[in-house]
């Protein structure tokens, strides 16, 4: 499976991640795009509670952090809503969290 | 492949009506097939009114309504589902999700690595760059030229869900209703129709569809902390008929097991 997670709000981060680690731990792929508030939620995110960020793809809506002024995280990528439709080109399964 | 895309705009803040209709007008860039459901009142800013104007002048679907007969619509057929919601209320002094915790010490990134399965580099290199003076342009053009469509569709069914109305001040107009069904999607089963998992947030109001043709499953989500821990409840499978997992409390395993089992998944 691989499996895109789309997200946009802060609260639904923590599900993000069990699904995350729970899917990369059955062996599927994982890669997020995230934009609006949840970029904020992400760049606050302790690492050291999910390790396995830096072995995904995460992809922050640069317009949503422009807006913020944060600094992205050094595990993920900027970009745009042209990865979150290459996102959901990739993705065999899609939970958007938005 | 072509993905067949619904978003159903469920928020009422402007600011998050914007950044649903964005994020649509943005999932086309890539050959996706884009039905967006919204009601007319939602479009209350001219970036909202733009991007739902754009999306009917590429050929994509801008639904108006509210009720159930918006999902039997954009259900059919539609592959990948974003229903776009308000942001939750969040107690004075409080932050929710992981945004609690301080970051860590920022430890050396190591690089990812380059063999895994991932979107990047696949799929880079078509997007288009849509200029603000031409989205104005091709707002004004459609505004006026498909209106007489709109209104001889809403004659022909007062009760179905009606694309929003070019006279309308947040006009955004597509084709008549009955080519604007997604079509059955092109990789699917017919003869083995695979459940719909419905993932129901917290609060959300859910309307319960059923998905013509598709069992459907239904977890309901639990609030969760920013404290992962392995094997805790996520949520609660209440409609699970032929599931992996039996009804009760699901695992975020469980709930992997059940999106593989899926054709699609909806989260409310």
């Amino acid at each position: 499976m691989r499996l895109a997670v789309v997200l946009s709000r802060a609260a639904d981060l923590p599900l993000a991640c069990e699904l995350t680690a729970a899917a990369r731990a059955a062996g599927d792929d994982v890669a997020w795009f995230a934009m609006d508030e949840a970029v904020t939620a992400l760049c606050e995110l302790p690492r050291a509670r999910w390790p396995w960020l830096e072995d995904i793809d995460v992809t922050l809506c640069a317009t949503s952090l422009d807006r913020v002024g944060l600094a992205p995280p050094e595990w993920s990528t900027l970009g745009s809503q042209d990865d979150h439709a290459a996102l959901l080109a990739w993705a065999t399964h899609t939970v958007a969290l938005t | 492949m072509s993905r067949r895309i619904a978003l159903w705009v469920r928020a009422e803040a402007p600011a998050r009506v914007e950044e649903a209709m964005r994020a649509a007008l943005g999932l086309t860039l890539r050959g996706a097939t884009v039905t967006v459901a919204v009601a007319p009142a939602r479009l209350a800013t001219a970036l909202a009114v733009r991007a739902a104007r754009t999306l009917t002048s590429f050929g994509h679907v801008v639904l108006s309504g509210e009720t159930p007969e918006v999902w039997s619509v954009l259900a059919k057929g539609a592959e990948i589902f974003e229903i776009w919601t308000d942001l939750p209320q969040t107690p004075a002094g409080s932050t929710d999700g992981s945004s609690q915790d301080a970051p860590a010490g920022s430890s050396k990134n190591s690089p990812k690595d380059s063999q895994k399965s991932s979107p990047k580099g696949l799929l880079k290199g078509s997007s288009k760059n849509l200029s603000n003076a031409s989205l104005e342009h091709w707002s004004n053009d459609i505004s006026k030229g498909l209106r007489k469509r709109v209104i001889d569709n809403s004659e022909k069914n007062p009760s179905a869900p009606r694309p929003v109305e070019a006279s309308e001040p947040s006009a955004g107009v597509s084709a008549p209703l009955e080519d604007r069904a997604v079509p059955a999607a092109a990789t699917r089963s017919l003869s083995a129709p695979r459940p719909v998992l419905h993932l129901v947030r917290p609060g959300a109001v859910a309307p319960a569809p059923a998905t013509p043709g598709h069992p459907t499953w239904r977890v309901d989500l639990s609030e969760l902390d920013a404290s992962p821990r392995p094997g805790r409840i996520v949520g609660m499978l209440t409609v699970g008929d032929g599931a992996p997992v039996p009804p009760g409390p699901v695992d975020a395993a469980a709930l992997v097991a059940l999106m593989r089992g899926a054709d699609r998944v909806v989260t409310w």
